[in-house]
């Protein structure tokens, strides 16, 4: 059971150390990584014409 | 043609802070309404014909052949040109017969950023740069230019219904959710390159531009600058407008929605283009040099935003992945061997529990994956022979011309 929390403990810390180096260095090497938003575009914001939640699959048929 | 200067008739250019037409050499300013008298004056004497094109052989390009009014010296343009610098005396020479003969741009936004500016916007970013190597930070500028790109501006109108589904809760409360969304919506200006050689995503990436900049078309803008002509048709960019439309829109709607992994499983969209307008918008193209390879980076003309990827110094990212395993480690595995120990493996919340971390690794890893993925993609678009050439062609120096 020790090894096995050891194996677990590293291969966690393996997969963080991936994916936060990555962020960094996307952070620091990618420039400019954005688009135009739906904000630049549109005066107004979306013109919601109905909205419901929690709907079933019927209900959207009709 | 070139745009005198009335006073001592050197060439003028264009001058991005004042937004007036500077002449180099006596230091006067003009406005764009001063040089339309001129050039309506200048056109009235009569437009320099274009030559002929060169006939077409075997490994070459064909190309038009432009006196420079300034030198004398023959030109020759690259067929999507519509201003170019003449290569031999360096004056800045606009044909305008070439942008008059093809669709004239309705509107322009003019530079607002010079090439200073420019590049000292891209040496402060690759300053704050951690992982940027000393060498690509302390780079030499190999080639700056000033290119006005071809778009095409769409405003359209999008209507939507659709129907969303999402995860809501945690743990044991998670459920799947679904929602039902009505919307419409009027988009304006939403540009698209129309130049084939540029990639989409470059340009794309070079956006936001303030729209409310957008003036009238003047050539006087064009002149200290290089321009590109359209050789993707408004008609060609229709279904991408749409697409680009879509993208803008669906993501406004999932954002409406209060859940986590969000997704469109159906929908019944309608759009309708309204407008189209042919424009040109501003960019630098700045190239340097790095292990021998061309990098370009791109800045926006107008806000100076720095777009493009450049290589990692990798010594430092192992440093920093390692300084990041072994800190984690350090609490990792106590905890690993902690919860291995401390729980029975019979027991079932041994085994979800183990799922649980499994899955988080799995996510971590997936999610470090997406990013390099970018990263690559990124630095392969800033790398590319095409965005080079691109830059270079626009110059008047580039192969297609010797």
């Amino acid at each position: 059971m020790i090894v096995l929390g050891i194996i677990l403990g590293i291969a966690f810390a393996a997969c963080f150390a991936f994916m936060v180096t990555l962020i960094i260095v996307c952070n620091s090497n990618d420039m400019g990584d954005s688009k135009g938003s739906f904000a630049e575009f549109s005066e107004a914001s979306l013109h919601i014409i109905s909205q419901k939640d929690g709907v079933n699959s019927e209900q959207w048929d009709k | 043609m070139e745009i005198k200067c009335p006073g001592c008739g050197a060439a003028l250019v264009f001058d991005a802070q004042t937004g007036k037409m500077q002449c180099k050499y006596c230091g006067s300013f003009f406005t764009m309404a001063d040089i339309e008298d001129q050039f309506q004056k200048v056109e009235q004497d009569g437009v320099q014909e274009p030559e002929t094109p060169i006939a077409d052989e075997p490994n070459t390009v064909q190309c038009n052949i432009y006196a420079c009014t300034s030198c004398g010296a023959e030109l020759a343009v690259n067929g999507v040109e519509s201003s170019t610098f003449c290569a031999y005396c360096g004056q800045p020479t606009i044909v305008f017969s070439r942008v008059s003969q093809t669709l004239k741009p309705e509107v322009i936004i003019p530079f607002r950023i010079q090439k200073q500016e420019a590049v000292a916007a891209i040496r402060k970013r690759f300053n704050q740069g951690f992982f940027i190597p000393k060498e690509v930070k302390a780079f030499e500028v190999d080639r700056v230019h000033g290119i006005y790109i071809p778009h095409w501006l769409f405003d359209s109108y999008y209507y939507d219904k659709q129907l969303i589904r999402g995860t809501v809760g945690s743990g044991k409360y998670s459920r799947t959710m679904y929602f039902m969304r009505e919307a419409d919506c009027r988009l304006h200006n939403v540009p698209l390159d129309a130049s084939m050689n540029l990639d989409d995503e470059s340009s794309q990436r070079l956006e936001p531009y303030d729209m409310r900049d957008l003036r009238k078309f003047e050539i006087g803008y064009l002149s200290g600058y290089y321009s590109d002509r359209y050789d993707v048709s408004n008609k060609d960019l229709h279904e991408l407008a749409a697409k680009r439309a879509m993208e803008l829109f669906d993501s406004q709607m999932l954002e409406s929605c209060s859940a986590r992994s969000k997704e469109i499983i159906a929908n019944k969209p309608r759009i309708s283009l309204l407008k189209e307008t042919y424009a040109l918008l501003p960019a630098w193209f700045m190239t340097f040099r790095y292990k021998d390879k061309p990098y370009t980076m791109l800045v926006n003309g107008q806000t100076g935003k720095v777009v493009g990827a450049v290589p990692c110094d990798s010594a430092k990212v192992k440093l920093m992945a390692s300084l990041i395993f072994l800190l984690t480690s350090l609490v990792s595995v106590p905890l690993g061997i902690y919860f291995c120990l401390g729980t029975s493996a019979t027991e079932k919340s041994f085994f979800e529990m183990l799922i649980g971390i499994i899955f988080a690794m799995i996510s971590m890893y997936y999610a470090g994956l997406k990013k390099l993925e970018k990263l690559q993609k990124s630095e392969t678009l800033t790398a590319s022979q095409g965005m080079n050439r691109y830059a270079h062609e626009r110059q008047g120096e580039g192969g297609d011309f010797r």
